[in-house]
């Protein structure tokens, strides 16, 4: 071994051994792989009209502002449309994650007029949801206080392992509610929560039953005056972008989420370049920790 | 997958992850990107875990798909041509450093840091990892000619790295200043 050789291997050990164990590999490896093979999945089957029946049970979980206007919207057995019970607990383990930080955006104040201001998703890529059932859904599920949900506005597509599901936004007297449906209960599936005014996003959290336990994506939307998202998953180090997403949707592989256990952190970005600042960095779901999944 | 596969699957991050990363971390120079690299990299070994018989040449198969993952990742720009170091692990000289080489090592560092990326790979590999010539070639998916001739112009590049040359010329051993004369 010459001494270049030698150098070279002296340094290169030298800096390979300051370099930790990382933790929990093996989860943030399952969950990416669902995420590529979901992906590859999307390319295999992108330009065909037809859809694919889903045959897993999926219940979707919107979480909200606060523990006071989580509210929970099963989704019955693909086909079934009728929904299934669930018990949430009211014992959120917020101490499990830490706190999000949510800055002031800029926004407008809450109003009718609110929803109007995000982005909608054209007609044809949710020609399969039934709006009148969704708006009426959605209604029986808003706590006492609430008006009858209006303007609803869907904000994004998303390719879920429960089939397609969108998240949309909608008027509620003074206040923005959010809620998603899937393609598999087009008229049940709806759950909602309240976002406040300076709302940096809107995230929802689909389970699918499988056969090796159930798994949960994430459904984040950034508010139009956002920028990027970015994930931290439990026992990573660094926030980084959601692979393959657009700027502003991201779906997030997030394997089983466990109440009281860390959940997947995001950070959503101001949009601005030069300054890249958070606009709301804390768990997914809006800073509540599963109590009841 | 089965069961008995995730398991053994399992079996395998575990015992490999660290040596993965650490592999990685040379590979691009930061904790993050190289977090990325081999998760993205034991992700695609998952899915086709089942497919793989040959279960003593998983190492192998694990490092080419690390290498053609950042050759990937280079096409599409989504990260970048240059390698950001972090900062934390610079290993800059200070003033009654106990390591005398440090400050080659530092500059070392920062010239391996500007190779392009395949030079850069084959140096981990060969260096670091010391695998044969052969074996490199399997890991980079080229031939054995092509990883002596990227291995040769990755060290002429080393020896003419003007901030090497800069940083530690001081401290240059013979081979190194040959270049410079």
């Amino acid at each position: 071994m010459s001494p270049l050789d030698s150098h070279l291997h002296d340094t290169l050990t030298q800096h390979a051994a300051d370099v930790g164990a990382p933790v929990d590999l093996f989860g943030a490896v399952e969950r990416r792989a669902r995420t590529l093979r979901r992906r590859r999945v999307a390319v295999a089957t992108a330009g065909t009209a037809a859809v694919a029946a889903v045959a897993v049970v999926g219940g979707l979980t919107l979480t909200g502002g606060g523990d006071n206007d989580t509210l929970r919207a099963p989704i019955a057995h693909a086909g079934s449309g009728t929904p299934s019970a669930t018990s949430p607990s009211p014992a959120a383990s917020a101490s499990a994650t830490p706190s999000p930080v949510t800055t002031a955006t800029g926004q407008p104040a809450a109003s009718t007029n609110y929803p109007m201001s995000w982005p909608r998703v054209p007609d044809a890529a949710v020609a399969w949801v039934d709006w009148p059932a969704v708006q009426r859904s959605m209604a029986g599920q808003l706590p006492a206080g609430f008006d009858p949900p209006q303007h609803l506005r869907p904000l994004a597509v998303f390719d879920t392992d429960a089939g397609a599901a969108t998240v949309f936004v909608a008027a509620s007297g003074g206040r923005t509610v959010a809620g998603a449906v899937l393609q598999a209960a087009p008229t049940a599936a709806v759950a909602v929560h309240d976002i406040d005014a300076a709302a940096a996003q809107v995230s929802a959290i689909v389970r699918v039953a499988a056969s090796g336990g159930a798994v949960d994506d994430g459904l984040v939307v950034a508010a139009p005056t956002a920028g990027q998202i970015l994930v931290q998953q439990p026992g990573q180090t660094t926030y980084s972008p959601v692979p393959g997403s657009n700027a502003r949707t991201a779906t997030i592989t997030l394997g089983r989420v466990v109440p009281g256990q860390p959940v997947a952190q995001i950070k959503v970005l101001d949009g601005n370049g030069d300054t890249d600042k958070p606009l709301y960095q804390g768990p997914i779901g809006v800073g509540y920790t599963f109590p009841d999944v | 997958m089965d069961q008995a596969a995730r398991e053994e699957f399992r079996d395998y991050v575990t015992a490999s992850s660290s040596a993965l990363l650490r592999t990685a971390y040379l590979m691009t120079g930061n904790r993050a990107d190289a977090e990325d690299l081999v998760q993205t990299a034991l992700a695609k070994t998952y899915l086709a875990w089942p497919r793989i018989r040959d279960r003593e040449a998983i190492d192998g198969y694990v490092r080419r798909v690390m290498v053609n993952t950042r050759t990937s990742w280079w096409r599409k720009s989504r990260h970048l041509t240059t390698v950001p170091h972090d900062e934390a692990l610079d290993r800059r000289a200070q003033p009654g450093d106990a390591f005398a080489d440090a400050d080659l090592r530092d500059a070392l560092w920062h010239a391996l840091g500007r190779l392009p990326r395949r030079q850069r790979a084959a140096v981990v590999l060969r260096y670091y990892e010391q695998l044969s010539e052969a074996e490199t070639a399997a890991a980079l998916g080229v031939s054995t000619g092509t990883v002596k001739s990227t291995v040769s112009r990755a060290l002429r590049k080393l020896r003419d790295d003007a901030g090497l040359q800069h940083d530690a010329r001081a401290d240059l051993p013979i081979e190194l200043q040959g270049a410079n004369r």
